[in-house]
């Protein structure tokens, strides 16, 4: 008897915590979501930026020692999300902000993004940060000044024409000159995944029962908690959290009351990419760091969007937590040695077809199927926006 | 025929406890052409949403034709024959009008007869007729895109009428167009009623004038009131929500005011002086003290509505001794001015609508004469 | 007027019917060039090559259909690929002596034919479930879909999560069909050849110049036609649709399943060619891939996704067989480039400003005429009359 309770504690308790690692990545493609209609392919590579940063910050404290060595996470979380941010306020003013009113296509261009991100990772070199910054010194300088000038309007299709290709050519050559410098021409990362260690009041868990609770566990709930808080009070308490909702509701009607849309949208995605990169230095606890990194839980953050719905955040909450219990309740075959503990005759042919399902990835397919059975009854989602504006 | 082509009982929609449609009762008889006003939020649309399947009522019945529509989808009641034209006009951009018109002319709309029958000749012909009817003659293979937005509005009243319902559901047709454009669209909804079922939604009086034979206003939900034009311009009930206070005059004493300020118009001008008249007159005649007067003029001055025919106020008033009154007034404003020909016949009309004794006439002028000489 | 019109509508009706007949001529034409001439031109390596890609073509067809004409982004083509490629690949695979079964199952312990393999011993059978296989599971996946209402991004995430679902499905079942190691078709038989000579290579090349053409021909037969105006009006404005009393989720359901089969076609073919099938065809990569070959070449023209398939698939493979790091950065900015830059394709953009900047450059613009024309706007002769007066 203790030992089912144990268990299925055990069952809650790493739900949960697959639930908060969840929740953590759907939280930021969920809030952009939500007030772009926007999905974001790349927010799996935001992740991954994430994790690297944990990883050089890391490096960055290893000669520092003990004690200080230990307290690097928090450096890293905050630096993982200024960097996630960077990136994502980046993405949105050069590529997003052109794609609004088309979601598709939005689609297909952050996918693009990824790709890039994911190589850019696996090849960037002392070379190649020094030509990217020569380019965006010439080309984006050049444009700084001739933007200044009077008749910059006529000339400007012109004027891009000639100094894409130009700042191009140079930084190309460049970068290739600086690839003869044994230094410069050194991988940043090897395109072989790296690890990043847990410091040491991370390692180990507390003992329970038969199994213990790892402190990474323990510390990626607490994190996902306190995000939640911070989000919740940002977006309830302060002015630009305000301005956030009121965006969300109704565009045009915010745009007339002097409301900085374009800012707004920017602001938010920003948050939403840094909240990425959080949850990226969060993964970077659990496993190897690698430039697929994303990809094993962007899916998987997706369904938690599209099974909350848009309206609340609490339903980006729900939806995580049931999607990551049942994943783990499914994959590690619990509940077929529940079923088939409990000696009731006509339950046994259902734990033949529960223990089909018991690995991770089988999981996944039994987990999608009810997502679809679920979309049966509640199409919209969990907390779907009502009202007649809903389908204008 | 005695079977009502739409009937609606008791419809309560409430998104999250919010109830957009409160316990709405409706009905109208086959070839009935009505007109549904009501000020923002009154649920029109919603109501629009119920008839064609788009919202589910929570509670209540919806028939057409005795059929009930509340389990239907949308595409089984459009092809029962209820066509519905949308507020922003929706058509296929990327098609031309030609194209959108044989989308909805089509008579087998299953996926089987779309993939494998080719548009019969009749229905070819019905577009071309229709493309003259809405003036889209030469634009028809062109993309939709390019059009107007007027031209877009006919383009999809187009669309509706080759559907060939038996009930139009139209939605703001004129929002947006210029005065002409208005008066065309009020015209071919008029030629349309002759065959069709229509409800038209609209917030331009103007045009609800034009084409109204019977008007339902919409407040909160559900009916408040059922009438002709001019019983909804007189209704207490219906200023009281448009304008937001009730009015602190009778139905029968508004009336008199109207057919006073309808002989000041009957020239097409109507000065100040004669506004005075009128409402110093009637404030006179209802207010107790000076004070009272002096506000009751300002608020009257909202209620004087233009262009009634004195034909369909006159029957309004039920007493001799109102229209005694309204006779009354109506000199006094005629004789404000110089009589020309038009207020004469104008004077004229309104001896013959109220029909009173000519001594009374007799006595009622001589006794204005007196007072203003 | 009215005789005007009828006989204006008679000349472009003839007008279409020689357009039809010169469309019809040029396909033909380019079939029997790349059936007749061609392989006396390039090597049997590059015409595999070019085979497999005409074969990715296929499917680029069918995205052009739902996404191009219908505006259903579907990231999960992948799984109708490999489902075409694996029924192909279970049938070849049982091109053994009677009694056996293929060879990988005794490595995981099988010493049965799982049952679903029973009905692939049929040439017949496999031949129809290449496609309607694909089309099974399409239809039903979009059916629990559609009939929701679920569309634009929703659809498209879930598509993906619906790949993801089926990768890992054939990725984790070593026992049922070799798991991640796939089915190798390479070396077995069909109709007593080996499937990876250059015979049967080379009749696969033009087996497979036979089905893009039949493709083409089907796909521009439900593009044209009644059907297709019903795809656009649904991409246009879905609830108009419903409003004018179709359904138009029996529309969807019906192109995603018949888009779903042709990739079906394409994966069989492709795996024919490229030897083997592996649940590496349902990568979330390869699918999205699919989508910028038809916007590359033009959303909403065929040709256009033909083109776009095989252009792309020729810069991947000059591209990443010499410098594979670069290729990626290209792709990526691929993406960009044709959202951002030409988001309607190299083919629409040829049919607008393409020609006329060509025709500018050369010094021979064309005239601009006025919407509609000032000769048949009534309004606009009706302002002249009494501007005259």
């Amino acid at each position: 008897m203790l030992q089912a309770l144990f268990g299925l504690f055990d069952g809650i308790f790493n739900g949960i915590s697959i639930g908060a690692v969840l929740l953590i990545a759907a939280l930021g493609l969920a809030i952009i979501f939500g007030l772009m209609g926007v999905i974001n392919l790349a927010h799996g590579e935001l992740m991954m930026l994430g994790a690297y940063t944990t990883y050089v910050v890391q490096l960055a404290f290893r000669p520092l020692g003990e004690p200080l060595f230990s307290l690097y996470i928090f450096v890293a979380v905050v630096a993982a999300f200024i960097v996630a941010a960077l990136v994502g306020l980046a993405l949105e003013r050069g590529v997003i902000r052109y794609l609004y009113g088309r979601p598709l296509e939005t689609l297909l261009a952050t996918w693009g993004v990824s790709l890039i991100l994911r190589q850019f990772v696996r090849s960037v070199s002392g070379a190649m940060a020094i030509s990217i910054a020569v380019f965006c010194l010439l080309f984006f300088g050049a444009l700084w000044v001739l933007r200044k000038r009077s008749d910059w309007a006529s000339m400007q299709k012109k004027a891009i024409a000639i100094l894409l290709p130009l700042s191009l050519a140079i930084a190309g050559g460049s970068g290739f000159l600086l690839n003869q410098v044994p230094i410069l021409a050194r991988l940043w990362f090897s395109t072989r995944n790296v690890d990043v260690t847990a410091p040491a009041w991370l390692r180990g868990g507390i003992p329970f029962g038969i199994s213990q609770l790892p402190y990474t566990r323990l510390f990626i709930i607490a994190l996902t908690v306190l995000c939640l808080i911070g989000i919740y009070w940002f977006l309830n308490r302060s002015v630009w959290g305000l301005r956030i909702r009121s965006v969300t509701q109704n565009r045009d009607m915010s745009a007339c009351l002097g409301i900085p849309t374009a800012q707004v949208d920017a602001l938010t995605f920003a948050l939403g990419s840094g909240l990425a990169g959080v949850a990226g230095c969060a993964v970077s606890l659990l496993g190897s760091v690698g430039p697929n990194l994303g990809t094993n839980y962007i899916v998987d953050s997706f369904m938690v969007v599209v099974v909350g719905g848009v309206g609340k955040l609490v339903g980006s909450i729900v939806a995580a937590l049931v999607i990551g219990t049942l994943n783990y309740l499914i994959g590690s075959g619990t509940i077929a040695i529940i079923l088939g503990g409990s000696g009731v005759e006509f339950l046994q042919p259902l734990v033949g077809f529960f223990t089909f399902f018991a690995t991770a990835s089988m999981a996944k397919v039994m987990v999608f199927v009810l997502i679809i059975a679920f979309l049966q009854v509640r199409p919209a989602g969990l907390f779907p926006q009502k009202g007649r504006s809903v389908e204008a | 025929m005695s079977e009502k082509i739409l009937d609606i009982e008791n419809v309560t929609v409430s998104f999250d406890g919010f109830k957009a449609l409160n316990n709405l009762t409706f009905n109208m008889e086959p070839g009935e052409l009505r007109v549904i006003i009501g000020p923002n939020g009154a649920g029109k649309t919603t109501f629009l949403d119920v008839i064609t399947g788009k919202v589910r009522p929570t509670e209540g019945s919806a028939r057409f034709k005795g059929k009930d529509l509340t389990h239907l989808k949308e595409h089984e009641i459009a092809r029962l024959g209820i066509g519905r034209k949308f507020q922003t006009p929706r058509v296929y951009l990327n098609l031309t009008p030609r194209e959108n018109l044989e989308i909805s002319c089509n008579r087998t709309k299953t996926v089987f007869d779309t993939l494998f029958k080719k548009t019969p000749q009749p229905e070819r012909q019905t577009v071309s007729g229709l493309l003259e009817t809405i003036g889209l003659s030469a634009q028809a293979d062109v993309p939709a895109e390019l059009l107007s937005h007027g031209q877009k509005q006919w383009l999809e009243i187009g669309m509706l009428v080759a559907q060939s319902p038996d009930l139009l559901l139209v939605d703001e047709p004129v929002a947006g167009l210029t005065d002409e454009e208005t008066e065309h669209t009020g015209e071919l909804l008029m030629a349309l009623a002759e065959s069709h079922s229509i409800i038209v939604i609209e917030h331009d009086m103007e045009f609800v004038r034009q084409i109204a034979r019977q008007v339902t206003v919409l407040h909160e939900g559900s009916v408040l009131f059922e009438g002709s034009m001019n019983e909804v311009q007189t209704n207490p009930r219906v200023i009281e929500v448009y304008l937001g206070s009730e009015p602190s005059i009778s139905t029968e004493e508004m009336t008199m005011l109207r057919i006073a300020a309808s002989m000041a118009w009957s020239d097409g001008h109507f000065t100040n002086e004669q506004q005075d008249i009128i409402l110093g007159r009637l404030s006179q005649q209802f207010a107790k003290d000076g004070q009272e007067q002096s506000t009751l003029q300002e608020e009257l001055k909202d209620y004087l509505a233009k262009d009634i025919p004195v034909e369909d106020l006159v029957p309004l008033l039920k007493t001799p001794e109102e229209r005694e009154m309204a006779l009354k007034l109506s000199y006094e404003v005629l004789s404000s001015n110089q009589i020309n020909q038009q207020k004469g016949v104008a004077y004229q009309r309104l001896l013959q609508a109220l029909k009173l004794p000519p001594e009374v006439v007799q006595r009622v002028e001589q006794s204005v004469t007196g007072m203003v000489s | 007027m009215a005789v005007d019109t009828a006989l204006g509508r008679q000349r472009s009706r003839r007008s279409r019917k020689n357009k039809l007949l010169i469309e019809a001529g040029i396909v033909v034409g380019v079939a029997l060039i790349l059936a007749v001439i061609v392989p006396l031109i390039l090597s049997d390596f590059r015409l595999t090559l070019l085979a497999r890609f005409m074969s990715l073509a296929i499917v680029a067809l069918g995205i052009d259909l739902i996404w191009g004409f219908t505006g259903l982004l579907s990231l999960g083509h992948g799984i109708f690929f490999a489902l075409g490629g694996y029924a192909l690949a279970m049938y070849l695979q049982l091109q053994i002596p009677e009694g056996q079964i293929p060879d990988f199952f005794p490595l995981y312990g099988v010493t049965e034919l799982p049952w679903f393999w029973e009905p692939f011993h049929s040439f017949p059978f496999t031949l129809v479930a290449i496609v309607v296989l694909p089309m099974i599971v399409a239809g039903l996946l979009g059916y629990l879909v559609f009939r929701n209402r679920i569309r634009g991004v929703y659809f498209s995430i879930l598509t993906q999560a619906a790949l993801v679902v089926f990768f890992n499905f054939f990725n984790g079942q070593q026992k049922l069909i070799n798991g991640t190691n796939g089915l190798k078709t390479s070396t077995t038989m069909l109709f007593g050849n080996q499937v990876g000579s250059p015979s049967v290579q080379f009749s696969f090349y033009l087996i497979t110049i036979l089905l893009l053409t039949l493709t083409y021909a089907f796909c521009r037969w439900l593009t044209s036609g009644r059907f297709g105006r019903l795809l656009v009006a649904i991409r246009d404005d879905e609830n108009r649709v419903r409003f004018s009393g179709y359904d138009p989720t029996s529309f969807k359901v019906l192109v995603f399943a018949i888009s779903g089969g042709i990739a079906g076609i394409a994966g069989a073919l492709y795996t024919v060619q490229s030897g083997i099938v592996s649940p590496q065809y349902m990568d979330i990569a390869f699918s999205i891939e699919m989508v910028i070959w038809v916007a590359v070449g033009g959303r909403a023209t065929l040709v256009g996704a033909i083109l776009g398939a095989i252009a792309v698939n020729y810069a991947r493979s000059l591209l990443s067989e010499q410098f594979p790091e670069v290729w990626l950065f290209f792709q990526g900015a691929l993406f960009l480039i044709v959202v951002l830059v030409l988001p309607a394709g190299i083919v629409g953009w040829l049919r607008t400003d393409g020609i006329d900047g060509f025709r500018r450059l050369t010094g021979n613009s064309r005239t601009l005429s006025t919407f509609p024309s000032v000769e048949l706007d009534e309004s606009l002769q009706k302002e002249r009359e009494i501007a005259e007066k």
